[in-house]
């Protein structure tokens, strides 16, 4: 506490620093006079008195370098004393100080857009709950044309659900352009056709309004839309109206049942999402990969065991159903970080 | 002359707080002096070792000081004494005592302790 106390006090000393050199000086020159009044008193002469009492007392200078350091911090002092020189040099070459600065603002500037990209997309790419368990899913056919391009067929989808225990859930989707109709001004928005627990393996609900029931997933059944935060302020200017509202899209009604939580765009920058809303023929082809998947895994499920499992189940459908597996060249693949941020693994 | 003894920093802030004790407030000379004077001028006490001791006890609050007039009217600084300061004294009082009297023991000449 006491010593808290005294480092305060010779914090604020060194901002007060000529005040305190003057009071010292005073103090100094008045135990002087008063050492020189007492030599006098007892019969020196002036010259004499003053002399001996310099003597005394030792020397002015090193007893204020010696105060001076028990005053403030001498350290900060320093440094602040080199601050200052700086500042007086860069101001007397301008063309340094600019070239200097402006290096420096350029490699500032160059480093913090590396690295919020970096953060983006390496380091936070979505801040989904329990991330980790999340996982791509996609049909090996041989080349790996990126994140975008890699696809399953429905049926397989829905066998590695059923046969490979290793998931809460999979969820598939399928993106693509929408043709938005609003008052005969036809426009492009990015949308997505998504399987009824989309969000739900996300782990996400929407900030208004509902997700999509699985009644929804039929055909018929599914002009229903959810959309984007950014959709809704751009396009709708935050009308707390929207939901509710029918929009036409593709020739189509739908109903705006949701509005996701601003920042939610996943799987790629999505303005909305309506259900995917397979037929039954569609559902049970597997000759085609056409759909993104997304499986959320058991707790405790690592993705090592998750591949092992999708892997027995892999080759098991390719002994069931050798033409249309024919292309599977590897049943399961390397696992790696994706670029989306998710572990992902090929089927 | 027989050569004066330097003070030890620590005893003097000890030798300071005593004599504000006993003479209320005080400048830095009149301190000095009372020091030396106790010490039957056996210690001597100059600017560089009694201003740096006063500044550390004023910044650990045992001691408070403001500018005032002497005497024989010269303006100085008085120090005086704080609650927190007559508190330190004590305590510092009875550890220098206990110290003493233990290096006095070992000192002493005779006999074992039993």
């Amino acid at each position: 506490m006491r010593n808290l106390r005294a480092w305060l006090l010779r914090l604020a000393a060194v901002f007060r620093k000529a005040q305190h050199d003057r009071e010292f000086v005073d103090e100094m020159e008045s135990h002087l006079q008063m050492h020189i009044d007492d030599n006098l008193r007892s019969g020196m002469n002036a010259q004499d008195a003053r002399r001996q009492a310099l003597i005394k007392l030792g020397g002015v200078e090193p007893t204020k370098e010696i105060y001076r350091e028990r005053r403030g911090l001498p350290l900060l002092e320093t440094v602040l004393q080199d601050l200052r020189y700086a500042t007086r040099t860069l101001r007397k070459n301008p063309g340094f100080t600019i070239i200097a600065v402006l290096t420096l603002a350029l490699g500032i500037g160059a480093n913090t857009a590396i690295f919020s990209m970096v953060n983006a997309l390496l380091l936070h790419p979505y801040n989904f709950p329990d991330l980790d368990r999340l996982v791509r899913v996609w049909q090996n056919r041989g080349i790996d044309e990126g994140a975008d391009a890699r696809f399953i067929a429905p049926q397989d989808a829905a066998d590695l659900q059923n046969g490979a225990p290793v998931f809460d859930a999979l969820t598939t989707y399928r993106c693509g352009d929408f043709n938005l109709n609003t008052e005969g001004n036809v426009q492009a928005v990015l949308g997505c056709r998504v399987s009824a627990n989309f969000f739900d393996v996300l782990g996400v609900s929407p900030a208004l309004g509902r997700m999509f029931s699985p009644a929804e997933e039929q055909p018929g059944a599914d002009q229903v839309a959810v959309v984007s935060y950014g959709f809704w302020q751009r396009r709708f200017a935050g009308d707390a109206g929207l939901l509710g509202k029918v929009i036409q899209m593709n020739g189509k009604k739908y109903t705006v049942v949701g509005i996701m939580p601003r920042g939610f765009d996943y799987p790629v920058p999505m303005e909305l999402w309506v259900p995917l809303g397979l037929s039954p023929a569609e559902k049970t082809d597997r000759a085609k990969p056409w759909l993104g998947a997304l499986g959320r895994l058991k707790p405790g499920i690592s993705v090592a065991q998750a591949r092992i499992a999708a892997d027995s189940v892999s080759r098991r459908l390719q002994q069931e159903y050798r033409g249309a597996h024919r292309t599977w060249r590897r049943t399961l693949a390397r696992c790696s970080a994706a670029k989306a941020g998710f572990a992902a693994f090929w089927l | 002359m027989a050569q004066k003894k330097d003070v030890w920093q620590g005893t003097l802030a000890l030798m300071v707080l005593k004599t504000l004790d006993m003479l209320g407030p005080l400048h830095g000379y009149g301190i000095a002096r009372r020091i030396e004077q106790t010490s039957g001028d056996l210690l001597a006490v100059n600017y560089g070792t009694l201003y740096p001791a006063l500044l550390k006890l004023e910044q650990e609050g045992y001691i408070r000081s403001e500018w005032g007039v002497s005497d024989n009217n010269r303006k100085a600084k008085y120090y005086k004494l704080t609650r927190a300061g007559k508190k330190q004294l004590e305590r510092e009082a009875r550890d220098w005592e206990q110290t003493t009297s233990i290096l006095a023991r070992f000192l002493a000449p005779g006999e074992e302790p039993s």
